[in-house]
C-alpha cells in the first residue's frame, strides 16, 4: 500500500521507475525511502495533491531535463561550470531578476493558497531563482507560522552544529513519549478542527449573501487562512503520530508542507536551468577557482542545501530523485558503452576474494566491501574529517563533500578478458554490483542448480531465480538446443534452419503426448513379478541398452551438426532464453561465447 | 506323378516365372510344398512376408534374403528383444523397402529406431492404428530418411512435434496418411508444407485443423491427392485456398466438412479443371446450379461423390453431358433421386464402373434396366434399402451385367429366390451381401452357389429362410468363400457347421445367436477351416466346453474371438487361451460360467500375445492389478463394458 500511495507521487514515469529501480537495488537503504516518501507523500497529499496533478500533465516539457540536471551538479563535475554560466546570465538581467522574485514572491503565497495556475504560468522565468536565499528568507514568514524549527533548516547560513543540534533535539524529543501528551495533543487538534469548521460555514454564509462578485483578495485571503490552518493540523497530526513510529522519527522535521513545497520549486529549478546547458560529460573540468562570487555562491547554497536535507535527515523529493538516478544511470551507461574518454574516469580493480566475498555494502571511495553497514561507515571515517561527523555516521550511503568527485569505473581482475583494464578493447565495469555478477558469472563454477530441471546451473543466484520462474514453461526444445516457451516459436524456428527439429527434453516429458504407455512399458515390465523366463529380462536390459544409446544429447548433435555449419550463430528470436539455457554439449558453439553472451544479457535484465 | 520329373528339369528362372503367375496363396503354398527345388525358388523369389509369429522373425528373415515388404500387422505384440536380433541380419533386412506395422504393440521407440535402422532402404512404412504410437515413435521413426510413404492412421498420440520431426527427417515424403491423428494441429501442417515439398498425397481427415492449414497446403506444388474428411472447422475460405492454390490437384475429397458451402466446392471446381476425383459426400443439402454449371469444366472428371446432397435431374444431366469419362458416381443418401434422375445421369455416362445409390429408395426397376442398358461395365452396385425393387430388376443385371462383381442388396425385400437365379448369370460376382433379404431360402442359395463360384464375400445377415441346405451348396460351389455372414439365420444346425468346415479357404466367420450349434458342430468346423482367423461366436449358447476344446486345438490361425454370452467354463476359456497362439483380440463379455478365478488364468496365459480385450466393468476390480498393469505394459487395451 505504501508502496503504490508513493508510485502516484512520482511525477513521471521514469522517475518513478527510478524510484522502484532504487528500491530494488538499493538494499537497505529503500527502507528509509519509503518511509521518507510515504511522509512527503501524505504532505503533499493534503497541500500539494493539484500542483502535482498540475506537473503530471506536462510531463514532458520536463522528463528529460530533470533526469540530466538533478544528478549532474554533484556526479559530473563538467556541468557545473554551464550550470553557473547559465544562472551567472540569468541574474545579470536585472529585469529578470526582478521579475522573478516578485513572482516568486507571489507564487509562493499563491501556493499556499491552493492556487497553483500561476506557478505553472510562470514557471519558466520563477525557477532558476529557486535556490536564491533570498527567497528563502521570504519564504521563512510563511514557515515560521507553521513550524517555527523549519526555517532554521532553511537557513543556508546554518552551521552544522546548529543543524547537529537540531538533529539530537530531534530525536530526543520523540524518544520519551508520553500518552497524557498525545491526549492534550489530539484534543487541541479536535479544538482547532472545530474552530476551521466554523470558519468555513461563515465563509460559506457569507458568501451566499453577497451576491455580487466577491474580490480576489478577499477570496485569496479566506483561502490563505483556511489553508494555513489546514496545514498546521496535519502538521501536529503527524507529528503527534509520527512519535508513535520510532522509523519515522528522523524523518519528523521533513513534515513541514513547506519543506516539500520548497523541494518541489529546488526540482522545478533543478528542471529548467539546464535544458539549454551544455550536454552532459562534455564540458570544462570542475570549476575554476577564478569564478564570479555570484556564482560560487549559488554552488555553494546548492551544496549547502544538499547537505542540510542529508543532515537532518530530510529525504526531500528531489533529494530522492537524484540519488535515484545516480544509480540507474550509471548502469545505463554501462550497458551502452558509454564514450567516457579513458582518462576521465578512475579504474578500480577488486582482488577476486574481495569480489566473491559475500560483502553488499561497499565503499564508494575505495570500493572495499562490507558485511555490515555500521562497518562501512566505521570505515569511511578514515577518508576524511566529513565522514566522522554523527550525522554521515547515520547516513552513510552518500557521497558528500562540497568537491565533485571522480567517477569510478571497475575492472575485472581476470586477466584477458574484456572486462579487464589491460584488455585491448576495454569496457569498464560501472558498478561494483556489475562487477560482482561479472565475475561470478564469467568465471567462476556455476554452483547452483535447478532443482527443477537438474540441468541448468548458475552462479548468480538472482540468475538461478530468474530460471526458476521460467523453468518448465520452456518446454519447446530444438535440436539446436534452443528452447521456447511457445510451440509455434519453435516451430517458425524449425521452419527456419535447414536440419532443425524439434527435440524431446531429456529432463522431462512434458508436452509429450504419448511417453506413457511405449516408454514407460519396459520398466514395468521388468518391475512386474512375472515369471517369464528370459524373455522377461531380455526386454529390460535390450530397452535399456537402447535407450541410452539413441536418446542421448550426443545423438541429437549429431543430428544437427550439418545445420550448424551453415548458422554458425543463428539470430534466435527469443536471445536472452536462448543463449542462457545452452544445453552443454548439444550444439557448436564455443562455450565461452555462448556464456559471455548469456551474462550480458542477464545483466541487462537484472539492471 | 510322371509329370514331376520334367518339371524338375525347368530352370529355376522358368519357375520362378510359373510361381509369379499363380494366381492365389494357396495355390504358392501348393507350390513351395512341392518338392525342394520348388521350395528354393518360393525362397528366392519371396518378395513378402508376413509374419504370425515374433520368435521366427530372425529364421524367417535369413531363409528369405529378398523380401521387400515385412508384414508385421498380424504380429503378436513385438518386443525389442525380437528386433535387436536381427541387427546381425544386415544383409537379409537392408532389402526391406515396405514395413507395415500397422496396429503393432509392444515395440519401445528405441526399438522401432533399431528396427528402422536395420532396414535402411526403407521406402514405405504403416504404423496406423498403433496404439501408443505417439511423438518418441515418431522421432524414432524419423530416422529413415528415404521413407516415401508413410501411413499414420489414428495414431493418437502424435502431435505436433512428432509431425515435425517426421517432416524434417523424412524430406522426401511423397504420400502421407495422417487421418485421426487428433493431435495434430495447424502449426504441425504448416511445418509439413514448408519440409515436405514432393508430397503427392495427403490425408488430413478428422483433424482439427482449420482452413488455415488449408492456406499451407495450397502451397504445396506437388500434391495431387487431398483427402480432407470430416474437418469441423474448415470452412469456405480454405477451400478457396485449395483452389487458387495447388497446382497439380488432381483428387479431393472434401465430404463431411460441415462448414464448408457450395461456394468452397465452386472455388476448387473453378481452379482445377484437370480434377479426376471429387467427393463432396454429406456437404451440403443442396447443390447449386451455377456449382453444377461449372462441372462443364471437368472434362477428365473420373469419379465423384455427392452422397447426402439433394439432386434433381437437371443436375445430373449437367454431369452426364459435361462428365463423359465418369467411373464412378455415389448418390447415396441422396434425397429426391428417382428413375428419371438415373435415366438421365446413365444417358450420357456409359462408362460407369462404380455406382452407389444406398438408401435411394425411391428407384424401381426401370431405373435398373436403365443402367444396365447403358452401363455393361458396371463392377459394383450398391442398391441398399432399395426396397420397390423386384427380381425383374436382378434378371436385367443378370442379363447385361456380366462383369458385375461386387452387389448390394441389403434390406432389398423384394429379392427372392427367383431374383437369384436372374442373378447367378454374373458369374463374376466376388462379394455379394443379401443381408435382411427375407424372402430368399435356401433354393435361392444353391443358384448362386452353382454358378458364382468366385465369391469370396457373401453377407446372409438375418437371411431367415436360410438353412442347412443352402450352406451345403454353397461349401459345394464356391469354396474360395473367404468371408461369411451367418448371424441370426436361425435355422443353421450342426449339419451347416459339416459343410462349411468344407470351406478351407474360409478366415472370417461370423455366427451370432445360432442357438441350434452345439459344441460338436464348432468341433468339425474348426477341424474342417484351418485358416479361420476370426471368429463370432456371440450367443451361441449351446456350444460346449468339448467344442472351444476342439477349437483351441485345430484353430491355430485364430486371431480375433467373440465370445461374449457363451456358455463356456473356466477350463475351456483357459484351453483356449493357452492354446490360441495367434489370438491377439478377444471379447470376453458375460461369459456366466467363468470365474474371476478363470479370467485370470486366462488372461495371464495369452497376455503376451493379446492386443485387446474387453471385458466386464466389473472385472476391473476384481482381476489382480498385477495382470491389468502386465496387459497395459504390452501395449494391450483393455475394453470395459
Amino acid at each position: 500500500m505504501n508502496n503504490s500511495y508513493l508510485y502516484g507521487f512520482f511525477l513521471t514515469r521514469k522517475a518513478a521507475k527510478r524510484w522502484t529501480k532504487a528500491c530494488m537495488t538499493g538494499g537497505g537503504r529503500e527502507k528509509e525511502h519509503g518511509m521518507n516518501l510515504f511522509v512527503f507523500g501524505l504532505c503533499t497529499s493534503e497541500s500539494d495533491i493539484k500542483m502535482d496533478l498540475k506537473n503530471r500533465q506536462c510531463p514532458d516539457t520536463w522528463a528529460n531535463p530533470s533526469s540530466s540536471m538533478n544528478e549532474s551538479p554533484k556526479k559530473v563535475p563538467p556541468d557545473l561550470p554551464s550550470f553557473t554560466n547559465f544562472s551567472l546570465h540569468k541574474w545579470d538581467d536585472p529585469s529578470i531578476l526582478d521579475y522573478n522574485t516578485r513572482i516568486e514572491q507571489e507564487n509562493w503565497d499563491q501556493r499556499m493558497g491552493g492556487q497553483d495556475r500561476p506557478v505553472n504560468e510562470t514557471r519558466d522565468s520563477t525557477s532558476t531563482l529557486d535556490w536564491d536565499p533570498r527567497i528563502g528568507s521570504q519564504v521563512r514568514p510563511v514557515n515560521e507560522t507553521l513550524d517555527s524549527n523549519r526555517t532554521q533548516d532553511w537557513d543556508p547560513r546554518m552551521g552544522s552544529q546548529d543543524r547537529l543540534m537540531n538533529e539530537t533535539r530531534d530525536s530526543s524529543r520523540t524518544q520519551d513519549w508520553d500518552p497524557r501528551m498525545m491526549l492534550t495533543n489530539l484534543s487541541f487538534l479536535e479544538d482547532k478542527i472545530h474552530h476551521l469548521q466554523d470558519l468555513v460555514h461563515t465563509i460559506v454564509g457569507r458568501r451566499s449573501q453577497v451576491v455580487g462578485p466577491t474580490t480576489d483578495e478577499l477570496r485569496v485571503q479566506q483561502q490563505q487562512l483556511i489553508t494555513a490552518d489546514l496545514t498546521s493540523i496535519i502538521v501536529q497530526l503527524i507529528s503527534t503520530a509520527g512519535s508513535l513510529l520510532p522509523s519515522v522519527k528522523h524523518s519528523l522535521s521533513s513534515l513541514n508542507p513547506s519543506a516539500s513545497q520548497l523541494g518541489h520549486l529546488g526540482q522545478l529549478g533543478g528542471v529548467i536551468v539546464p535544458s539549454d546547458s551544455a550536454p552532459n560529460g562534455s564540458g570544462p573540468p570542475p570549476l575554476p577557482p577564478s569564478l564570479p562570487p555570484q556564482n560560487n555562491y549559488i554552488n555553494k547554497v546548492e551544496d549547502q542545501s544538499n547537505g542540510m536535507i542529508h543532515l537532518t535527515g530530510n529525504r526531500g523529493p528531489e533529494q530522492i530523485y537524484t540519488v535515484d538516478e545516480h544509480e540507474s544511470k550509471d548502469e545505463e551507461d554501462a550497458e551502452e558503452g558509454e564514450n567516457l574518454p579513458p582518462g576521465s574516469y578512475e579504474i578500480l580493480q577488486l582482488e577476486k576474494e574481495e569480489i566473491l566475498a559475500p560483502h553488499t555494502h561497499f565503499c564508494m571511495i575505495c570500493g572495499k566491501g562490507f558485511k555490515r553497514d555500521a562497518n562501512l561507515r566505521m570505515h569511511m571515517r578514515g577518508h576524511g574529517d566529513e565522514y566522522k561527523t554523527p550525522a554521515a555516521l547515520a547516513k552513510p550511503q552518500k557521497e558528500l563533500g562540497p568537491e565533485p568527485i571522480l567517477i569510478k569505473r571497475y575492472s575485472c581482475p581476470y586477466v584477458g578478458c574484456k572486462r579487464n583494464r589491460d584488455h585491448k578493447k576495454f569496457q569498464p565495469l560501472k558498478t561494483i554490483l556489475c562487477v560482482k555478477n561479472h565475475y561470478k558469472r564469467t568465471h567462476c563454477d556455476k554452483s547452483y542448480t535447478c532443482s527443477r530441471c537438474n540441468t541448468k546451473k548458475f552462479s548468480v543466484l538472482a540468475d538461478l531465480k530468474t530460471h526458476e520462474k521460467h523453468c518448465g514453461r520452456d518446454k519447446w526444445l530444438c535440436s539446436c538446443g534452443t528452447t521456447f516457451s511457445r510451440k509455434d516459436k519453435l516451430f517458425g524456428h524449425i521452419a527456419l534452419f535447414q536440419g532443425h527439429t524439434p527435440a524431446i527434453p531429456m529432463d522431462e516429458n512434458k508436452g509429450l503426448v504419448d511417453c506413457g504407455e511405449s516408454s514407460e512399458a519396459p520398466k514395468k515390465v521388468a518391475r512386474l513379478s512375472f515369471d517369464f523366463g528370459s524373455s522377461g529380462n531380455g526386454i529390460q536390459s535390450g530397452v535399456d541398452d537402447d535407450t541410452s544409446g539413441f536418446f542421448s544429447p550426443l545423438n541429437f548433435d549429431t543430428c544437427s551438426l550439418g545445420g550448424f555449419g551453415e548458422f554458425p550463430r543463428p539470430p534466435f528470436e527469443d536471445a536472452e532464453s536462448s543463449m542462457a539455457f545452452l544445453i552443454s554439449g548439444s550444439c557448436n558453439y564455443s562455450r565461452k561465447n555462448g556464456g559471455e553472451l548469456g551474462s550480458n544479457g542477464q545483466e541487462q535484465m537484472n539492471e | 506323378m510322371n509329370s514331376l520329373p520334367v518339371l524338375s528339369h525347368l530352370p529355376s528362372d522358368i519357375l520362378a516365372i510359373i510361381l509369379s503367375k499363380l494366381p492365389s496363396s494357396s495355390d504358392t503354398k501348393s507350390f513351395r510344398l512341392a518338392c525342394k527345388s520348388f521350395h528354393g525358388v518360393d525362397l528366392v523369389h519371396r518378395r513378402s512376408l508376413r509374419v504370425l509369429r515374433p520368435e521366427f522373425l530372425t529364421t524367417l528373415l535369413t531363409k528369405f534374403p529378398h523380401i521387400h515388404t515385412l508384414d508385421l500387422s498380424v504380429c503378436p505384440p513385438l518386443d525389442d528383444v525380437a528386433v535387436s536380433a536381427l541387427v546381425e541380419l544386415t544383409e537379409s533386412t537392408r532389402g526391406v523397402k515396405r514395413l507395415i506395422m500397422s496396429r503393432l504393440a509392444g515395440l519401445s521407440p528405441s526399438g522401432l529406431e533399431g528396427l528402422v535402422r536395420v532396414c535402411g532402404g526403407l521406402e514405405v512404412a504403416d504404423v496406423s492404428y498403433w496404439c501408443g504410437f505417439g511423438d518418441r515413435m515418431a522421432f524414432a521413426l524419423s530416422c529413415a530418411e528415404g521413407l516415401r510413404e508413410l501411413r499414420m492412421d489414428k495414431c493418437l498420440g502424435v502431435s505436433d512435434v512428432g509431425l515435425a520431426k517426421i517432416a524434417v527427417g523424412c524430406g522426401k515424403l511423397e504420400k502421407l496418411s495422417l487421418k485421426w491423428c487428433l493431435e495434430i494441429s495447424d502449426l504441425g501442417i504448416e511445418l509439413l508444407s514448408k519440409k515436405c515439398v514432393h508430397l503427392k498425397f495427403l490425408d488430413i481427415s478428422y483433424l482439427k485443423v482449420t482452413s488455415e492449414s488449408l492456406r499451407f497446403i495450397g502451397n504445396m506444388q506437388k500434391l495431387e491427392e487431398l483427402a480432407m474428411v470430416g474437418l469441423k472447422l474448415v470452412d469456405d475460405i480454405g477451400l478457396h485456398f485449395l483452389g487458387k492454390g495447388c497446382p497439380s490437384l488432381k483428387a479431393i475429397d472434401v465430404s463431411r466438412c460441415i462448414n464448408v458451402s457450395s461456394s468452397g466446392l465452386f472455388s476448387i471446381i473453378r481452379g482445377h479443371h484437370s480434377l479426376l476425383q471429387l467427393n463432396a459426400g454429406y456437404n451440403f443439402f443442396e447443390i447449386s446450379t451455377t456449382v453444377l454449371h461449372w462441372f462443364k469444366d471437368l472434362k477428365n472428371l473420373k469419379t465423384i461423390r455427392l452422397d447426402g446432397a439433394r439432386v434433381s435431374d437437371s443436375s445430373l444431366q449437367i454431369i452426364s453431358t459435361n462428365c463423359r469419362f465418369l467411373a464412378e458416381i455415389g448418390l447415396s443418401k441422396c434425397r429426391c433421386v428417382t428413375d428419371e434422375c438415373i435415366v438421365q445421369l446413365v444417358s450420357g455416362c456409359v462408362t460407369l464402373k462404380i455406382l452407389d445409390l444406398t438408401c435411394c429408395n425411391a428407384l424401381t426397376d426401370l431405373a435398373i434396366a436403365a443402367i444396365t442398358d447403358s452401363c455393361r461395365n458396371l463392377l459394383c452396385l450398391k442398391l441398399e434399402s432399395c426396397s420397390l425393387l423386384t427380381e425383374k430388376s436382378l434378371d436385367s443385371l443378370g442379363l447385361r451385367c456380366l462383369l458385375l462383381e461386387e452387389l448390394d442388396l441389403t434390406d432389398c425385400s423384394g429379392v427372392n429366390d427367383k431374383g437369384l437365379n436372374y442373378l447367378s448369370n454374373c458369374s463374376e460376382l466376388v462379394c455379394l451381401k443379401l443381408g435382411l433379404c427375407t424372402n430368399i431360402s435356401d433354393k435361392g442359395l444353391s443358384y448362386i452357389a452353382s454358378n458364382c463360384s468366385k465369391i469370396l464375400e457373401l453377407d446372409l445377415y438375418r437371411c431367415l429362410g436360410i438353412g442347412d441346405d443352402g450352406l451345403a451348396a454353397l461349401s459345394s460351389g464356391c469354396k474360395k468363400l473367404k468371408k461369411l455372414n451367418l448371424s441370426y439365420c436361425t435355422e443353421v444346425t450342426d449339419l451347416g457347421m459339416k459343410s462349411l468346415s468344407r470351406l478351407e479357404e474360409l478366415s472370417d466367420l461370423e455366427m451370432r445367436s445360432l442357438s441350434n450349434i452345439t459344441g460338436a458342430g464348432l468341433s468339425v468346423l474348426a477341424a474342417g477351416c484351418e485358416r479361420l482367423s476370426e471368429l463370432d461366436l456371440k450367443h451361441c449358447e449351446n456350444i460346449t466346453d468339448l467344442g472351444f476344446w476342439d477349437l483351441a486345438y485345430y484353430s491355430r490361425n485364430l486371431r480375433q474371438i467373440n465370445l461374449c454370452n457363451c456358455a463356456i467354463s473356466d477350463v475351456g476359456l483357459c484351453m483356449l487361451m493357452v492354446n490360441l497362439t495367434c489370438l491377439q483380440d478377444a471379447k470376453l463379455v458375460s461369459l456366466k460360467n467363468v470365474s474371476v478365478n478363470g479370467f485370470e488364468l486366462a488372461l495371464r496365459a495369452c497376455c503376451m500375445r493379446l492386443k485387446k480385450v474387453k471385458l466386464l466393468g466389473c472385472l476391473k476390480f476384481q482381476l489382480s492389478s498385477q495382470i491389468l498393469e502386465y496387459l497395459w505394459a504390452r501395449g494391450c487395451r483393455i475394453r470395459w463394458d
